[in-house]
């Protein structure tokens, strides 16, 4: 019996054994296949990578304090270029092609001309800085589908969704990164960066290919305000954008040329094209148009999610900026104008300063209707004013973001403050989400505030005055969170700051 | 006893054996007698942590040990130091940045050797014999301030004024280059510059007195005219290219017939270099780099002269000669092995040192030789690395037919290691201790002529020289 036993413990011990030494490894099937290891990874990671991304892997290392952006802190395990849905772990092969490719507007170089098997050990030993690759299973990547030919029709199409969609609140009208909101974004870290600029012609972050830019708007770049947008657009209106922004890129691609000979062909139709940005808003609102997009936090729908997953694991990897979607760019090392969250909160401006990602709308508000700068309302004495008839005009939120009524409008006494924290296409997701932040003591509830949209938007509140709503804002954070404020009156739910 | 140690195994050391003459080195060296000693090597290996700060990398990142180049390194160079990111353009610089770095090497070293003519009594140069002669003392190596980068993408260049112990000053190299000019695979350079050999004798890890050159890269033999070293840096136009990981990479190179001297001093013919060279992944034995060279050049045998004296830069009666080889870069695990094998053949002109113009003593040939070296790295971490290499020259034509059969024949052996106390991205510092020995046959001054005043000593008697180098070589 003590025989069998200590057998079984043996067999146990080894099993543990050939698991956790799986787990350090990394599996490569792209350009062949191999097998990383994560103790021939550690000593290239010492000789390579430790000067930047630490020798703990949280992006510490000691160049960190001088590079911009930070390195990739891997204890988070949350990484931006992946074939996998958001908010899962990247495959194994997204990491290795991601060290052999680089990221062009970072300090990331490109490591190509390590061996294939320096860099698998590296995967592997990457993936040894978090719990996330031993607790979670291997995500399979999303499928692409092939892409349809490029026609003057596509283009058009996907000028329509670049509309739609909000692309320029970021990216810019002309794709040059200079949205209104381009200046305010950050990671999830709270750093800085900027929105990737067409204009510029330099590949993107995660790739160069059609099919690269198809995956980016698929699975969003985890960590940033890049949401995911499979719920969101179909396959063949991503395949459009993809040959939309290929125009915008001062390349001489087959879209740039099928492009350029459709406006000259069409000269007459193409002065007719309604302008991408603010100026289509307000034309589509003075003429009773409904191409209005959907509201830009709800295709933050999918970056949320990940917070949501991250939550069960680790907060580390949880934290999404839940503004507007842009890719994570910085193009000279400049950082924004805007002061950081952090510092409008302890300079107490509370009196001009909007919290948190209000300062975001806040921008909005300013860069696209060419609005004074009223002050961003902060207490229920000053909050309320002025929204809604700001919020009547604004191509932020074209449908003017009614409250559901039945379920909280009554509850939202004039210049209450609410936490918005997430919103999701799905309702069973929003639901989890509210469930989760009330086990956590948080007053989280359901609000469907885009309903033609879809999407329902998870909010914590409301708080009588700001002082409580920053203590919130503060725990939410800390919990991994990144909710925005807004404040309710009489005629519902309108942004802080606008 | 060391020199017979190494003499009887002159080839293929184990290398436990290396490891132990190396500690015991720094023990046998307390004892040795006190004399001056000579000046270092000129040839500086060089790393560049302007480059570290500039990309806030480790050195450890471009340099199996800086300052050798691993492939990530050698790309980083091919590509005309960018790392085709935003970092590349001084103008996206912080306006701090310092483009400029500075090496040198504080050192303690002890140089010994046979066969050097001493007088018998100090003073009276009547009674020469033949000595051994024994220096030591504490010493500098030079200095190198070099600047390099880039003036805007794709345009990159460096200058790097060297100076000896004494702080006279030489341009090392000083050139323009155009990168990626359409494609990567045409890159044009401009100036004075290291040779594309795929070993390199500037960025190496020896220092030593003796070890701190490939005597195959500045071989030619006794009574040979010609000036010519692989290992110098030349002046010329050099186009190259490279693959994106620069696995493939090729070289072709115009050079001035000088040796890397300016002011024209020699003549109005130009060297061409080819170069060639192939990696590939051998699993996980690592990159292996195979690659194969070609110098053929010409040297003037008299010069055209005014009033009797010799006009600068236009020598006359040009004579050609050659270098041909291959080497190769073979990784196993953390060994590297570094072979070279060359053949180096002069015309006889040169090999006589007689002017074109003059008749050739009876039965000269051109010389000819065949040379090569095995250099082994083991990198126990980034941060420490012993080192070895094996050298050997064996003539096989002699130019005049008097000479011994192995005149000109040398044997070398360095072992040593370099450790890293520091590696960071802002500087560099490495502890490098050192030991060589070389043996000569037909050196100057003694060896190979035999006669008086050392009837004792035959033509084929060698020179026996040591080297070994204690030193804090730093780089900031």
């Amino acid at each position: 019996m003590k025989l069998k036993i200590s057998i079984v413990t043996f067999a146990l011990v080894v099993a543990a054994g050939a698991a956790a030494c799986f787990a350090q490894d990394s599996h490569i099937q792209d350009p062949k296949r191999l097998i990383g290891r994560a103790s021939s990874g550690k000593q290239a990671y010492r000789r390579y990578c430790v000067g930047c991304h630490g020798p703990e892997g949280d992006g510490n290392g000691e160049n960190a304090t001088w590079i911009d952006p930070k390195p990739r802190d891997f204890t988070a395990a949350v990484f931006k270029c992946r074939s996998t849905p958001t908010g899962m772990l990247p495959t194994d092969d997204d990491m290795f092609q991601a060290i052999g490719r680089g990221f062009v507007d970072t300090n990331m170089p490109a490591w190509l001309p390590l061996t294939n098997h320096d860099r698998a050990d590296l995967v592997a030993y990457v993936k040894t800085f978090s719990n996330r690759w031993k607790d979670e299973p291997a995500a399979k990547p999303i499928s692409i589908p092939t892409e349809p030919p490029v026609t003057s029709s596509s283009i058009l199409k996907g000028r329509e969704v670049y509309q739609k969609m909000e692309c320029w609140k970021c990216h810019g009208s002309a794709g040059r990164g200079d949205g209104p909101s381009a200046a305010t974004l950050t990671d999830s870290k709270d750093n800085p960066l900027r929105p990737y600029n067409f204009a510029v012609g330099s590949r993107f972050k995660c790739g160069q290919t059609n099919q690269d830019l198809y995956r980016i708007f698929m699975t969003g770049l985890d960590g940033t305000p890049m949401p995911s947008f499979a719920d969101n657009i179909k396959p063949e209106d991503a395949w459009d954008l993809v040959h939309f922004l290929r125009t915008l890129q001062p390349m001489h691609t087959l879209e740039a040329k099928i492009w350029k000979e459709w406006t000259a062909t069409h000269s007459e139709e193409a002065k007719a094209l309604k302008p991408i940005g603010p100026a289509r808003l307000e034309s589509d609102l003075s003429s009773g148009s409904s191409a209005a997009a959907p509201n830009v936090d709800a295709i933050t729908e999918k970056s949320n999610v990940n917070v949501e997953k991250a939550e069960g694991t680790s907060t580390q990897a949880a934290p999404q900026s839940s503004n507007t979607a842009v890719p994570e760019t910085r193009t000279n090392g400049a950082r924004p104008p805007e002061p950081q969250l952090a510092s409008k909160l302890s300079s107490g401006d509370s009196g001009t300063a909007p919290i948190g990602d209000a300062f975001v709308q806040k921008s909005k508000a300013e860069e696209v209707e060419g609005a004074s700068t009223h002050g961003a309302p902060q207490s229920p004495k000053t909050a309320a004013p002025a929204t809604a008839e700001t919020n009547t005009t604004t191509p932020l939120a074209p449908k003017a973001p009614a409250v559901d009524a039945p379920l909280r409008k009554s509850l939202l006494p004039r210049g209450t403050l609410i936490l918005q924290v997430a919103a999701f296409a799905q309702e069973a997701n929003a639901h989890k989400l509210v469930e989760s932040l009330r086990q956590k003591n948080f007053p989280a509830f359901l609000s469907t505030t885009d309903k033609e949209g879809g999407f329902y938007r998870v909010q914590v509140g409301p708080y009588a005055d700001e002082e409580s709503a920053r203590t919130a804002l503060s725990e939410l954070g800390r919990a991994g969170f990144k909710p925005f404020v807004l404040a309710a009156d009489s005629g519902g739910i309108n942004r802080a700051g606008n | 006893m060391n020199t017979r140690h190494f003499s009887a195994r002159r080839w293929g050391l184990p290398f436990l054996s290396s490891i132990l003459t190396c500690a015991t080195l720094i023990v046998v060296m307390v004892f040795t007698d006190s004399q001056p000693a000579y000046a270092l090597p000129m040839n500086r290996a060089l790393a560049i942590p302007a480059f570290a700060r500039k990309y806030a990398l480790p050195c450890s990142a471009c340099h199996t040990a800086w300052p050798e180049l691993n492939s990530f390194g050698q790309a980083f160079r091919d590509n005309g130091y960018q790392l085709g990111n935003d970092h590349d353009s001084p103008i996206f610089q912080n306006s701090g940045y310092f483009p400029i770095t500075i090496r040198t090497t504080p050192n303690w070293h002890r140089e010994t050797n046979t066969n050097q003519p001493i007088d018998a009594v100090s003073g009276d140069p009547t009674t020469t014999t033949a000595g051994r002669v024994t220096q030591h003392g504490f010493d500098l190596s030079g200095m190198d301030i070099w600047l390099t980068g880039t003036l805007y993408k794709n345009i990159s260049i460096s200058v790097l004024p060297s100076t000896d112990a004494t702080a006279s000053f030489h341009f090392e190299n000083a050139f323009f280059r155009l990168d990626n000019v359409k494609t990567r695979w045409l890159n044009i350079k401009v100036g004075k510059f290291e040779l594309d050999n795929m070993i390199s004798e500037k960025r190496f890890l020896f220092l030593s007195g003796n070890g701190g050159l490939y005597q195959n890269y500045h071989f030619v033999p006794p009574g040979d005219s010609n000036d010519f070293g692989l290992g110098n840096n030349q002046i010329g136009l050099e186009f190259s290219g490279h693959s994106i990981n620069s696995y493939t990479r090729y070289g072709v190179a115009v050079l001035s017939s000088n040796n890397g001297s300016s002011l024209l001093p020699n003549t109005r013919t130009y060297d061409t270099y080819l170069t060639f060279s192939q990696g590939f992944e051998a699993g996980r034995l690592g990159l292996q780099r195979l690659g194969a060279y070609a110098y053929l050049g010409q040297r003037p045998t008299y010069p055209l002269t005014g009033n009797g004296n010799a006009i600068s830069g236009a020598g006359l009666g040009s004579k050609p000669f050659y270098r041909v080889g291959f080497s190769g870069d073979l990784n196993a695990g953390k060994f590297e092995f570094l072979p070279l094998f060359m053949h180096g053949w002069d015309n006889v002109y040169l090999g006589t040192s007689t002017p074109a113009n003059q008749a050739l003593p009876d039965g000269a040939q051109a010389p000819s030789w065949n040379g090569g070296f095995i250099e082994t790295h083991y990198h126990f971490s980034p941060q420490l690395v012993f080192v070895q290499r094996d050298e050997i020259i064996r003539m096989s034509k002699q130019a005049q037919p008097s000479n011994p059969r192995n005149l000109g024949n040398i044997n070398a052996y360095t072992v040593g290691y370099r450790w890293y106390p520091i590696m960071f991205s802002r500087a560099g510092l490495a502890f490098d201790n050192e030991f060589s020995i070389v043996k000569t046959i037909g050196a100057a001054p003694l060896s190979g002529l035999g006669g008086a005043p050392f009837a004792n000593l035959g033509p084929s008697a060698p020179v026996w020289s040591t080297s070994a180098f204690i030193g804090l070589d730093f780089a900031f």
